[in-house]
């Protein structure tokens, strides 16, 4: 067998849940498995209805040629920013490196190995996204065969250029990176310079199209969609690929995509042991213990300084966890130089007229998706892994070490979050009565992210993972968290902007809210006691 | 004929701190070689840079006539490694691993089930082969780990801190392999700080303190009529 094929196989097969299932007598982590699997393949089937839907309506009502450009566009942005989020993780931090390294295969073999285990974590979304948007293209548009197959065929080319990359940038910055003492806290701050300004690449996309191209733009969704196909070549090329069977367009998909994957793993696998090596220094002090170092504290204090420490030493944690605080203060600061309308319009995806309504109670709403989107507590417990015995073993409540945690997160959001909130009511001039509403909105919604996703994260702990990466973007307590609270937030959220903003009663759908709020956040806490020993 | 031959190995952490400083050393076929010092005195630095896992500065370090830098797949295709906290891919079974690393080594079939039946009986754990090493203690995690490296007969085993862990009869055991090993040609090259076992096992022995080679050569010319103990601690005693 190819050695990159072996590598592969035993990578995807080593962390696969059908091999739990296949081989473990342990009831719970079977039924772990098993969950696992419907609550993924429900999401999937979520995405593959909603694509499809929105592809079939497009088709059916004439914008056909549209279609194609809609999940290209999509499959690049995902594939880049989950990749550049987690590439770091399976490229580096793995376990297994001294295992591999002193094995038989060649550095470009070992490495290429985790971007196609990556590769293929993407390729289930990509082909659910891609192929239940060709389902509704087909229905809907009535294409020809030859778009058929051309669609099938490039879909497995298209996640290609976006994660090559996302990895190249992952792997910049793991260079940079390995050669600083404090590593982690320096590759951090190089994935949140590079990252952040691409959040705002929509923005200012959008921007520019609005300001030279007012008259040939429609609004919508849609022709977002496609208005973006125009600027990502791999959309273009697919849109004009299954459009116009346009062969010059197939042939740049293929092409750019082996190529460059090809010499990018000739080089990259050049420096690899160098990075790794560099990033496996370890440096110790030679600083002596100071008195100040034997400081007694209470056993929350100390847990939550634990899970400080277990934050900044991980990339992946802090990369992945933090941004939304990173984003919050970024926010925080826009707000006070950017029209909010114009904003809060672009972030809609519509005109939002907020001139006559409380608009500094709208922004908190907002900010809530940056401090509120996943919060430490969901991934906190899985991520003991092999060291939970510690926390088992010493003769602490359960409950301390929750509610240490808890603080932790409660101290890495809630700040962040005042801090945007407040500087919306300096630019937006609230009333006293709009600032406090806005402020117990703020401390509301982070009390319940907080209790919730400490409930989802100890109900559905994972211990025994391979990689920090697995628990902390594709662990099932982080998705147990995001469903409910995502689609919770716009729907009760929105709701509440939407009924304040058309009655003109902001101030009083906002209170509510934050009522409701801390009545959820009271009844996951209740909750957790459950847990307590 | 030296299995294993390092000559100036130096590794550099941050720029200044050297881990490793100036490392000579010699295994010969037939020898198991052991490799002492305190802990952080550069014992798994310099096993990990011999076992192709990490870069290194200067020096040279050759495996069965071939430079770890150059042509490090002919070395690997004859070490073994057996690191100090094996991290395993838990979600495998035993044997689908095994497998792994016999496909790794283009191990036949035949030879791979003679190997893997043999020395999983011999160390006990032939029943949980199918069970996911998830579900293994540390010790049996260590024995799957141990028959890896043994699956393809390697002229070089290497391993850094093999006996913690592993109950005395798989202990023995890996005793009893170590010799049999080295009568059929191969070399072991260990680090270990369970001293009395090093004075017992090993021909040949050397000391490693603060990256530097301090004493290296055959146990009974480095001892002589003290304990391997007494002079290990004669050795790193600071000045």
């Amino acid at each position: 067998m190819n050695d990159q094929i072996l590598l592969l196989k035993t990578i995807i097969t080593s962390t696969s849940n059908i091999n739990v299932l296949r081989h473990s007598d342990d009831k719970k982590k079977r039924s772990l498995a098993t969950g696992n699997i419907i609550g993924f393949g429900f999401i999937y089937l979520l995405l593959a209805i909603y694509t499809g839907g929105i592809s079939f309506g497009m088709s059916y009502f004439g914008m056909a040629e549209a279609v194609p450009g809609i999940p290209a566009t999509i499959i690049f942005a995902l594939s880049f920013f989950l990749t550049l989020f987690k590439a770091h993780g399976i490229l580096f931090g793995y376990k297994e490196y001294d295992m591999l390294m002193s094995m038989p295969f060649t550095v470009k073999n070992v490495v290429s190995s985790r971007f196609l285990f990556m590769y293929f974590d993407n390729l289930k979304w990509t082909c659910v996204l891609s192929f239940s948007s060709l389902i509704g293209y087909i229905i809907g548009g009535k294409p020809s065969g030859l778009s058929v197959i051309i669609w099938v065929v490039l879909t497995f080319f298209l996640p290609v250029i976006p994660m090559l990359i996302a990895v190249f940038i992952s792997a910049l910055i793991g260079g940079i990176g390995a050669g600083f003492k404090h590593k982690n806290i320096v590759l951090t701050i190089l994935t949140f310079i590079l990252v952040i300004p691409l959040f705002f690449v929509r923005f200012f996309i959008e921007d520019t199209i609005k300001n030279n191209k007012i008259e040939e733009v429609v609004t919508g969704s849609a022709d977002a969609f496609s208005n973006a196909s125009g600027f990502i070549p791999t959309a273009k090329w697919f849109s004009d690929a299954v459009n116009d069977h346009n062969i010059l367009a197939i042939i740049l998909i293929f092409a750019i995509s082996i190529t460059a994957y090809e010499v990018f793993f000739f080089i990259f696998s050049r420096f690899y042991k160098g990075i790794n090596s560099k990033l496996s220094e370890s440096h110790t002090s030679k600083a002596r213990v100071k008195d100040t170092d034997f400081k007694a504290r209470s056993v929350v204090m100390s847990v939550c300084i634990k899970e400080a420490k277990r934050f900044t030493g991980s990339v992946a944690y802090m990369t992945n966890i933090g941004m939304g605080a990173v984003m919050s203060v970024v926010f925080g600061i826009a707000i006070l130089f950017i029209n909010v309308n114009k904003m809060i319009s672009s972030m809609a995806g519509m005109e939002v007229d907020l001139s006559g309504v409380a608009a500094a109670l709208v922004v908190p709403v907002l900010v809530y998706f940056f401090t509120g989107m996943v919060p430490s507590t969901a991934c906190s417990m899985s991520l003991e892994g092999k060291n939970y015995w510690i926390m088992q073993s010493l003769p602490l409540k359960m409950m301390d070490v929750l509610k240490g945690k808890m603080l932790f997160n409660i101290f890495l959001f809630l700040p962040v979050g005042l801090f945007a909130t407040v500087m919306s009511c300096i630019s937006l001039k609230a009333s006293p009565v709009e600032v406090v509403v806005a402020l117990c909105y703020t401390i509301t919604v982070n009390l319940f992210s907080t209790a919730f996703g400490m409930l989802v994260g100890v109900k559905n702990m994972q211990l025994d993972w391979e990689n920090e990466i697995q628990i902390i973007k594709q662990g099932r307590a982080v998705a147990s968290y995001l469903l409910p609270n995502m689609f919770g937030t716009m729907l009760i959220g929105g709701g509440a902007v939407a009924l304040g903003i058309a009655f003109k009663i902001l101030p009083i759908t906002i209170g509510i809210l934050s009522a409701v709020y801390l009545l959820l956040a009271l009844l996951s806490y209740s909750k957790l006691k459950k847990y307590s020993f | 004929m030296s299995i294993l031959k390092i000559e100036n190995y130096t590794k550099t952490y941050g720029g200044n701190k050297k881990a490793c400083d100036n490392v000579c050393l010699s295994v010969e076929s037939g020898d198991i070689f052991g490799f002492i010092g305190h802990n952080g005195a550069g014992k798994s630095t310099t096993i990990r840079a011999v076992v192709g896992v990490m870069d290194f500065d200067e020096g040279t370090i050759e495996i069965d006539g071939h430079d770890v830098r150059k042509e490090a797949l002919e070395c690997k295709k004859v070490t073994a490694y057996i690191p100090d906290n094996p991290d395993l891919y838990e979600n495998l079974t035993g044997i689908q691993y095994l497998n792994f690393i016999a496909d790794a080594f283009g191990i036949s079939r035949e030879e791979r089930e003679e190997k893997i039946t043999d020395y999983a009986k011999r160390f006990g754990i032939a029943d949980a082969l199918k069970s996911l090493i998830s579900s293994y203690s540390h010790g049996m995690k260590q024995k799957v780990a141990i028959i890896g490296a043994l699956i393809h007969s390697p002229k070089l085993l290497v391993m850094d801190e093999p006996f913690v862990g592993l109950d005395p009869q798989a202990a023995f055991t890996l005793k009893e392999i170590m010799h049999e090993m080295c009568e059929n040609g191969s070399a072991v090259f260990f680090s270990t700080h369970v001293l009395d076992v090093a004075e017992r096992l090993c021909n040949k022995i050397a000391i490693i303190k603060k990256g530097r080679i301090i004493a290296n050569g055959k146990v009974e010319e480095l001892i002589g009529e003290k304990t391997l103990e007494e002079v290990f601690l004669e050795a790193v005693k600071d000045e």
